[in-house]
């Protein structure tokens, strides 16, 4: 697993990463990632289209959906959607999570799941406010705590 | 705790108060000098950002003084740091569900 910030200016994110082999074909750890039917049994109940530009949602609890949208595929090798939750839509944050896929040696499927934040563009301004000094001190202490535990 | 992180910035007189506090430790009395409410409601702000652990107090004498804990604050990472277990979690199930399909 590894983790990484971005800082720019005016453009800031989050992202985690995950990465495993599986001993599987590319071909059907693909079908496994796109297909509504395998989808909906190893990550949330949906009615994913694997198409750019489709939305679609993932059931999340009996109440709330997390809203999505396809925003590229390139088949057999990486597909990329837009993932808001409730609590990314309450506080105006984007996050999008990609699915990489490439062949192994082995036969198998090296696996890389990406999942990334940003606020959206009209919450910038606000965040802007805040003194960079204290979100940059913030930011060390919270990567620091992360190391010490 | 990150969503009540969100719940207490989420009110615009709140996060105002989180973001006076950031340039540097104050009193009460010298925080209302920015805001056109009452020092209770200042007060209320107050206890509520503690309670999120967004809002430090030191007291010295009679005087207390607050100050922002920079350290609770980054949303991104509280929002993503709900993922942090979950995508291991959902990859042990997507290894089941490859060694099952097409039997």
């Amino acid at each position: 697993m590894s983790e990484s910030k971005h800082r720019k200016e005016d453009e800031e994110s989050r992202s985690i990463a995950f990465e495993c082999d599986l001993p599987e074909p590319p071909d059907k750890v693909w079908r496994a990632l796109t297909t509504p039917e395998f989808v909906s049994e190893w990550l949330l109940p949906t009615d994913l289209v694997p198409e750019a530009g489709e939305k679609f949602a993932f059931r999340d609890s009996p109440e709330t959906e997390i809203e999505c949208e396809v925003l590229s595929v390139e088949p057999q090798r990486s597909i990329s959607f837009g993932w808001r939750d409730a609590e990314a839509r309450r506080n105006r944050l984007n996050s999008t999570v990609t699915f990489e896929i490439a062949g192994t040696d082995r036969g198998g499927t090296h696996l890389r799941i990406v999942h990334e934040v940003r606020y959206e563009a009209q919450a910038v301004t606000a965040i802007a406010t805040i003194p960079r000094v204290t979100a940059t001190a913030a930011n060390d202490n919270l990567m620091q705590l992360r190391l010490a535990a | 705790m990150e969503s009540e992180i969100f719940r207490v910035l989420a009110d615009p007189t709140r996060r105002a108060v989180f973001e006076r506090l950031a340039s540097g430790e104050m009193s009460v009395g010298a925080l209302k000098k920015g805001f056109d409410i009452s020092q209770p409601a200042i007060s209320q702000h107050l206890a509520q950002l503690r309670k999120a652990g967004l809002v430090a107090e030191r007291r010295e004498g009679r005087n207390t003084f607050y100050a922002a804990n920079p350290a609770a604050l980054d949303p991104l990472l509280a929002w993503i740091d709900r993922y942090r277990n979950f995508w291991p979690d959902r990859i042990e199930r997507l290894k089941t569900v490859l060694k099952e399909m097409d039997q």
